[in-house]
């Protein structure tokens, strides 16, 4: 049933009321129903699977704190967890090439051309939360299991989310709720403004986006500027209108979601953007990937966590879908975030000498084009098509004179502003040059897999370009 | 002195695995190609009775197709537009040592400039570049550009180009689509494509001939030779006077190794511009006549004078 339709509002609402007309105790085993039901408009065997995971979990869970059996069941239910994510979402990345690496004709796809996995990797996500939580002593198993089963179905965030904690959604289902007429106004004023957002924006900018990257060969390569530009209001309209509308009849319900989005482009870097963006995401990964990680290896020092963000990154990008794109798409986030930590002391030092007004737009400028130029990896559909949308670019298709491709050429302008740059700071500013060449000479184990890092990227372009071999001009004289 | 060998050891050790990477590239860089006919060949999947060998005439003047629906013999064009005679060699070579040779091999030679010196016809190392991933290319690509063939063997970098790393999805332009029996033909050309014909003999210049080309043609007939296969030599038409010295050169170079087939001077439909995409190229339909002059010739040799049962 799609949320957006005026028939899931209505039912909805109609809902809102029959849920307050039932006594107490039985207004979650209500909106269990209300949630089964939902979820069987797509499929039965996916609201049969569903049960069948949280019986699983919901068991595991209460098993954990037997201190005998904690550490193997606590182990069994992530594996179990993991492996059903695995089977529905990710067979045709990670199983099937193997078993077509050594000629076996199994296709595994079929279980989730069965199940129909909507919502997986969401309530996946909680099923783990809670597991890693009992485990942790943070909370005390769930002893009913509808209201277990109601914290992985609740039926207005089934689809996207936002990903609650068992800690936060629980213990408000043990809270008697009295009919609020101003709460329930405000997640109706919550569910119109998300319905606005879907529909009027989003819903308007998917032909953009979509014929874009269906056909990006033989798109106008303006446009793709134009998509590049657009696309993070687009994923931002679109998932915060779904979020509102979540919001909305949640409250209406009188249960509160942990928040998603708070005003993400007003974020003058990619730290900032990730606290205020699909926050329920970044900050379950946040908590029960990198800070378990760097907890884990904090013998190796600084670089514990810098393991732990690219880990943590690289499976929020996973976690998006099967494909290298995602893959990458995670690494990038990484990589700006690591940019940020590294580089904080300095960037202070410089941009603080800037007027408010412009270095707040500038962060904002930046992380705003660095997000959408990253969210190619997110929309394209494979990683040929990131690179072909970003080889379609204007200026870097085509040649030049000579038959050079323009994307050489401008990579040839870049290698050449960069030694210019050098060459520009020793001459002028010779404090920073020190500096640089004290960094890069500096035997730090980070400097120096810095350093050599450079000599391998340097050493890789030396062998590729040398494949043209050209005489030295003064060979001639 | 000896803590810095280490260390230079160890960076060595770290490039290595570093280089290693870029498997990847080499690996997508052939998926992205959309003219796979090499790699076809490369994977011994080439396994006809008739194969076309040439440059960009070859593979818009003589439709692969036409010719096996009029022989009943699998034929497949691997004409490449813009390539020369040491290419057409490479080739030929590639297509005995993955695949069985074919019955019948032709020829289609360039007029006049076959083994000159010409711009426009080059080895096509680019078809190479994409298709590093094979052993036997980049030994062949490391004869042609100067890199050494002992560092190729453990740094998968110095097999590849800067192309390779142009991982785009490659697709025919309208002009180079190759259809499934490998020939281009042209059905459309720019309003504003004017050429004369040019009449009256013409001089071949022996002298400025190329030895490396040569030697190219040489191993081409000697290649055939060894395979028990039948070549044809064939000289497309031209939008001027057939150069007869030119063929004459080439009966030379090819001793008792070939057999020759001259379009039809006599036709007027090689006479006449329209059926001309520029001077060197026929378009579709006059290249589906100039087909079917060629497989009447074609079916009279079968018939005649070669052994195609083996």
């Amino acid at each position: 049933m799609d949320i957006t339709s005026l028939y899931f509002v209505f039912l909805s609402v109609v809902s809102i009321f029959i849920y307050y007309l039932l006594k107490n105790k039985y207004r979650v085993l209500f909106l269990t129903f209300l949630s089964c039901a939902f979820i069987a408009t797509y499929s039965y065997n996916l609201l049969l699977y569903v049960i069948a995971y949280s019986l699983i979990n919901y068991y595991i869970g209460l098993k954990i704190p037997d201190p005998r059996l904690k550490k193997l069941l606590f182990t069994t239910g992530i594996i179990i967890n993991l492996t059903q994510l695995i089977l529905l979402k990710y067979v045709s990345f990670t199983i099937n090439p193997i078993f077509q690496l050594f000629n076996i004709d199994l296709d595994f796809s079929i279980i989730s051309r069965i199940i129909i996995p909507v919502g997986v990797s969401f309530f996946t996500l909680q099923g783990i939360g809670y597991l890693i939580n009992i485990n942790l002593g943070w909370e005390k198993p769930e002893k009913n299991f509808i209201h277990f089963l109601l914290y992985i179905i609740f039926y207005p965030r089934f689809l996207s989310g936002p990903i609650d904690r068992s800690n936060h959604f629980l213990p408000q289902l043990k809270v008697n709720k009295s009919f609020d007429r101003q709460k329930i106004a405000e997640g109706f004023r919550l569910v119109l403004f998300g319905l606005f957002k879907k529909v009027a924006i989003a819903n308007q900018l998917v032909p953009i986006v979509n014929s874009a990257y269906a056909n990006i060969e033989y798109s106008n390569e303006y446009s793709l500027w134009a998509v590049l530009l657009i696309q993070p209001l687009y994923l931002y309209f679109d998932f915060s209108g779904y979020t509102d509308i979540a919001f909305g009849f949640a409250r209406a319900f009188g249960l509160e979601l942990r928040p998603n989005f708070n005003r993400p482009f007003m974020s003058e870097n990619m730290i900032e953007f990730w606290k205020r963006f699909h926050i329920s995401l970044s900050s379950w990964f946040h908590d029960y990937v990198f800070i378990r990680t760097s907890f884990r290896y904090r013998k190796w020092g600084r670089s514990a966590s810098n393991f732990a963000l690219f880990l943590t990154w690289v499976l929020f990008g996973i976690w998006h879908g099967a494909g290298w794109n995602f893959m990458l798409l995670g690494f990038l986030q990484a990589l700006a975030i690591f940019y940020e930590f590294s580089t904080k002391k300095w960037r202070v030092r410089i941009f603080s000498k800037l007027p408010d007004f412009y270095r707040i737009w500038l962060g904002r400028i930046f992380t705003y084009l660095f997000y959408g130029t990253s969210l190619v990896f997110f929309f394209a559909p494979d990683i040929n098509s990131v690179f072909t949308f970003f080889a379609k670019l204007p200026l870097l298709d085509g040649y030049m004179p000579g038959g050079v491709r323009n994307e050489i050429f401008i990579l040839v302008l870049i290698f050449i502003f960069i030694i210019l740059a050098f060459e520009v700071i020793k001459h002028d500013f010779s404090n920073t040059y020190n500096k640089i060449e004290s960094f890069w000479l500096s035997n730090k184990n980070w400097n120096k897999i810095f350093r050599w890092a450079v000599y391998c990227i340097l050493i890789t372009i030396v062998i590729v370009f040398n494949s043209d071999v050209q005489q030295f001009i003064y060979f001639q004289f | 002195m000896g803590k810095f060998a280490i260390k230079l050891l160890l960076f060595a050790a770290v490039f290595l695995i570093f280089d290693k990477l870029f498997i990847i590239v080499a690996h997508f860089s052939a998926e992205t190609e959309a003219d796979k006919r090499l790699e076809y060949l490369v994977n011994g999947e080439v396994n006809k009775d008739i194969i076309i060998v040439g440059s960009s005439t070859g593979s818009r003047d003589i439709i692969a197709s036409q010719i096996e629906d009029a022989t009943g013999l699998s034929t497949y064009n691997l004409c490449y537009p813009g390539s020369n005679v040491e290419f057409h060699e490479f080739i030929l070579r590639t297509l005995v040592k993955f695949n069985a040779p074919p019955k019948i091999a032709l020829l289609v030679v360039d007029d006049n400039v076959e083994l000159l010196y010409d711009e426009s016809i080059i080895f096509r190392k680019d078809r190479l570049y994409p298709l590093v991933k094979y052993q036997y290319i980049w030994k062949e690509l490391s004869k042609w550009e100067d890199r050494d063939k002992l560092f190729s063997n453990f740094l998968v970098l110095n097999r590849l180009n800067k192309y390779n790393f142009d991982l785009r999805e490659k697709r025919f332009t309208p002009i180079d689509t190759i259809r499934d029996c490998g020939s281009m033909p042209i059905s459309w050309k720019p309003e504003d494509m004017d050429f004369d014909y040019v009449s009256g003999e013409r001089i071949y210049p022996e002298d400025k001939e190329l030895p490396e080309k040569v030697k190219a043609y040489s191993k081409i007939i000697e290649t055939c030779n060894t395979n028990n296969i039948n070549l044809v030599v064939i000289f497309p038409p031209v939008y001027q006077t057939h150069s007869k010295s030119f063929e004459n050169r080439i009966r030379e170079l090819s001793g008792e190794g070939a057999y020759f087939y001259i379009y039809n001077t006599e036709n007027p439909i090689y006479r006449n511009e329209d059926n001309y995409f520029d001077e060197t190229h026929l378009m579709q339909d006059a290249a589906i006549e100039f087909t079917n002059e060629l497989v009447i010739y074609l079916n009279d040799l079968i018939e005649n004078e070669i052994n195609i049962t083996n």
